[in-house]
C-alpha cells in the first residue's frame, strides 16, 4: 500500500477512536457549562483522575476493564457531587461576573489540588490499564489495536446513552430545559440547584469515564490532563458552548484535525495547529457550529 | 485616599530581599492584569505571554545583537506592547469567557512553540543562555542583589503609580465604564473598542516592563515562565487580592509569594494546600481580600484606604 493510503488509515482510525473519546470528554464540559455558565477547568484532573481510578480497580481488585470503567463512571458520578457542594452550592446567585470568575478560579484550585494527591498517591511513573480484548490487525502499515476499537465502541455507547437520557429520561429534559432557559425552567417547576447538582454529577461521570478510555488508550501519567482539557475546550468551543450535537459532530472533526497534523507534520505541532484553529474559529465564527446565539455581544 | 507606600527600602535579611524582588514583578503583572480584567473587564489571560514575550525579546537582544541590556529593555517593552495590541485585535470583538478562551490561545501557541523550539532559535525548554543584566556580573552576589532590589522596587514604585495616575484619570472612568456596562457607555460616548485597546495596550507594556525586568535579572529567560502554574499564580493574586480594587493585587501579590515561599517546606503538599487555599478564597471571598480589609479598616479606624 503507498504511503498515501496507509497515513489515511492511520489518519482514519485514530479519528474515529480519539474522536469518539473527545466527544464524550467534551459533552462532559459542554453540558455543564451549557447548564450552569460554569468553565470547568478541572475538567482535565477529572480525566485523569477518572484514568487513576479505573487502574485501582483493575490492578488492585483485578476487574476487568470493562467493569473497572464502570466503577470510574462512579466514582464521577461522586467527584461531581463533591464539587457541587464545594463550589458551585455556595456561590449560587451570585451574579454574573463573579459567578463566572469565582466558579474559574475555584475549578482551577480544584484541578491543582486533585493532581498533587494523584502525584502523591500515585507517584510520577507511567501506569498502563489492561487491554479487554487481546490483538491487532495490521492493514497496511497502521496496527490497529482491538483494544482500541472496543475503547471507541465504549464511548460511542457512553454518547448514545447520554444522548438518549437527555432526550427521553424525565431528569435529561429537566437538565436541556435548564440549560436553554433557567428561569423558564424554574416558573415550570424544575428546581435549578438540584438540576445543577444533577448536570455536574452526569458531566463528572462522563468526564472520569472518558479519562479511563483515554488511559486506555495511551497510558496514565499524573500530569496528563492539561493537554486533553485545552483539546477538549478546543472542541467545545467549535461545536458551540452549550450545544451537545455541535460538541459530538466538533469533536470528530477536531480529532480528525488533531489526528492529520499528528501523522502529516509531526505531534508537537497538534496542539498549536488547534489553538490556532481556535483563534480562527473565534475570529469568524464564535459561536461554532450549533452554538445559540447569546446576546453577548457589544 | 491614601496612596499604599509598602514596601520602604530597609534592611532585611538577604534571602529576603530575592522574595520580595518576585514580589515587586508579580505585583506588577498583577496590576497589570488587574487593570485589564478587573477594572476594563476585559477577561484576558495574555498578561503572561506578554510578560514572557518581553522578556524574550529583551534576552534574545543582548545575545544576538550584543546590545547593552537598557537598549534591550527598551525594545523588548516596545515589542511587548505590539505584542498585546496583536492580542487585543481579535479579543476585543469577543465577550466574557470567550475572551479567555482566544487569549488562552494565544499564550498557549506561544509557550507550545517556546519548548518545541529545536532550532536553537529561542534556546526551547532549556530557555537562552545566559548573560548579563543591568548590573554587572562581576559584583558580588550581595551587591548585585542588592542594586537589582532598588532597581525592581524602583520599577514597582513606577507602576504603581502609573496605576494609580491611569484609574483616577478620565481614561480609569472609561475603563470602569466599559467594565461595568459597555452599552450604557458606548450610549454617553466612550468608544468601547478603543477604550479597550487602550487597556490592553497599558496592561500590556506595564507587564512587558515586569518581563523586561525579569530578563535582566535572571539572566535567562525560560518557557517555565509560561507554565499553567505559573500563570495560575498570578492570576490568584489578582484574584485573592481583590480584583478591581486599586491594591487589591499588591496585597495579593504580597500574601501569594510569601505562602509559595512558606510553603517550599511542606514540599508535596505544597501544591494541594495551594489548591485548597485558592478554592477556599474564590468560595468564601469571591470579591477578593482587599474589599474585607477596607471593611475591617473602614470600621475600626475610620479610614478609606483603598480605592
Amino acid at each position: 500500500m503507498g504511503l498515501f493510503l496507509n497515513t489515511l488509515v492511520a489518519i482514519a482510525y485514530t479519528t474515529v477512536v480519539l474522536g469518539s473519546i473527545f466527544a464524550a470528554s467534551s459533552v462532559s464540559l459542554s453540558l455543564i457549562y451549557g447548564t450552569m455558565r460554569f468553565l470547568n477547568l478541572a475538567h482535565g484532573s477529572f480525566l485523569v483522575i477518572g484514568g487513576y481510578v479505573a487502574w485501582v480497580f483493575a490492578h488492585y481488585l483485578g476487574l476487568p476493564l470493562y467493569l473497572a470503567i464502570v466503577f470510574a463512571t462512579g466514582f464521577g458520578f461522586a467527584l461531581g457531587l463533591f464539587t457541587y457542594f464545594i463550589m458551585l452550592k455556595p456561590l449560587l446567585g451570585i451574579g454574573s461576573p463573579k459567578w463566572d470568575i469565582a466558579t474559574i478560579i475555584a475549578s482551577v484550585g480544584l484541578a491543582i489540588f486533585l493532581e498533587a494527591a494523584i502525584l502523591l498517591i500515585f507517584g510520577p511513573r507511567l501506569k498502563a490499564l489492561p487491554h479487554a480484548i487481546e490483538g491487532s490487525v495490521i492493514i497496511g502499515t497502521t496496527v490497529i489495536r482491538y483494544n482500541a476499537l472496543f475503547i471507541g465502541a465504549v464511548a460511542i455507547a457512553m454518547l448514545v446513552i447520554t444522548n438518549w437520557y437527555l432526550t427521553n429520561s424525565r431528569n435529561g429534559i429537566a437538565l436541556r430545559a435548564v440549560a436553554s432557559d433557567v428561569d423558564a425552567a424554574y416558573l415550570m417547576g424544575i428546581p435549578s440547584s438540584k438540576m445543577f447538582a444533577s448536570a455536574i454529577a452526569i458531566s463528572g461521570a462522563l468526564a472520569t469515564s472518558a479519562g479511563a478510555l483515554l488511559g486506555s488508550f495511551y497510558l496514565l501519567k499524573p500530569d496528563r490532563g492539561l493537554d486533553p482539557m485545552m483539546t477538549a475546550i478546543v472542541v467545545v468551543v467549535f461545536g458551540g458552548l452549550g450545544s451537545i450535537k455541535g460538541t459530538i459532530i466538533a469533536a470528530y472533526i477536531v480529532g480528525f484535525i488533531q489526528a492529520f497534523v499528528a501523522l502529516t507534520i509531526g505531534i508537537k505541532w497538534s496542539l498549536p495547529v488547534l489553538f490556532a484553529f481556535m483563534i480562527v474559529v473565534l475570529i469568524f465564527r464564535p459561536y461554532g457550529l450549533y452554538g445559540e446565539s447569546q446576546q453577548k455581544r457589544i | 485616599m491614601s496612596v499604599i507606600f509598602g514596601i520602604l527600602p530597609f534592611i532585611i535579611p538577604e534571602y529576603l530581599l530575592s522574595t520580595m524582588i518576585l514580589f515587586f514583578v508579580w505585583a506588577v503583572v498583577a496590576q497589570s492584569w488587574n487593570l485589564v480584567w478587573g477594572i476594563a473587564g476585559l477577561w484576558s489571560m495574555g498578561q503572561m505571554a506578554i510578560f514572557a514575550m518581553a522578556g524574550y525579546c529583551t534576552g534574545w537582544l543582548i545575545i544576538h545583537f550584543n546590545l547593552s541590556p537598557f537598549i534591550s529593555v527598551f525594545f523588548g517593552i516596545i515589542i511587548s506592547v505590539f505584542a498585546s495590541l496583536i492580542i487585543a485585535l481579535p479579543s476585543i470583538r469577543l465577550q466574557g469567557v470567550y475572551v479567555i478562551l482566544m487569549t488562552i490561545s494565544f499564550h498557549e501557541i506561544f509557550r507550545i512553540l517556546l519548548t518545541n523550539d529545536t532550532t536553537g532559535f529561542t534556546g526551547g525548554i532549556f530557555g537562552l543562555p545566559m548573560y548579563e543584566g543591568f548590573v554587572s556580573d562581576s559584583l558580588g552576589f550581595s551587591e548585585k542583589i542588592f542594586v537589582q532590589y532598588y532597581i525592581g522596587l524602583a520599577m514597582f514604585v513606577f507602576a504603581t503609580l502609573i496605576i494609580w495616575l491611569v484609574l483616577n484619570s478620565r481614561l480609569g472612568l472609561a475603563f470602569k465604564a466599559i467594565g461595568l456596562e459597555p452599552i450604557y457607555a458606548s450610549s454617553r460616548g466612550i468608544s468601547v473598542y478603543g477604550t479597550q485597546i487602550k487597556a490592553f495596550l497599558i496592561g500590556g507594556g506595564l507587564a512587558g516592563i515586569a518581563g523586561a525586568y525579569w530578563a535582566q535579572y535572571f539572566g535567562t529567560m525560560q518557557p517555565a515562565v509560561l507554565s499553567y502554574d505559573t500563570m495560575v499564580l498570578v492570576f490568584a493574586m489578582m484574584v485573592v487580592g481583590g480584583w478591581g480594587t486599586f491594591s487589591g493585587p499588591i496585597i495579593g501579590a504580597l500574601i501569594m509569594v510569601f505562602i509559595s515561599e512558606f510553603l517550599h517546606a511542606t514540599h508535596q503538599y505544597r501544591l494541594m494546600i495551594l489548591g485548597i487555599l485558592i478554592i477556599s478564597t474564590s468560595v468564601l471571598l469571591p470579591g477578593g481580600l482587599a474589599p474585607l480589609i477596607n471593611k475591617f479598616f473602614n470600621k475600626y479606624f475610620k479610614i478609606n484606604i483603598f480605592v
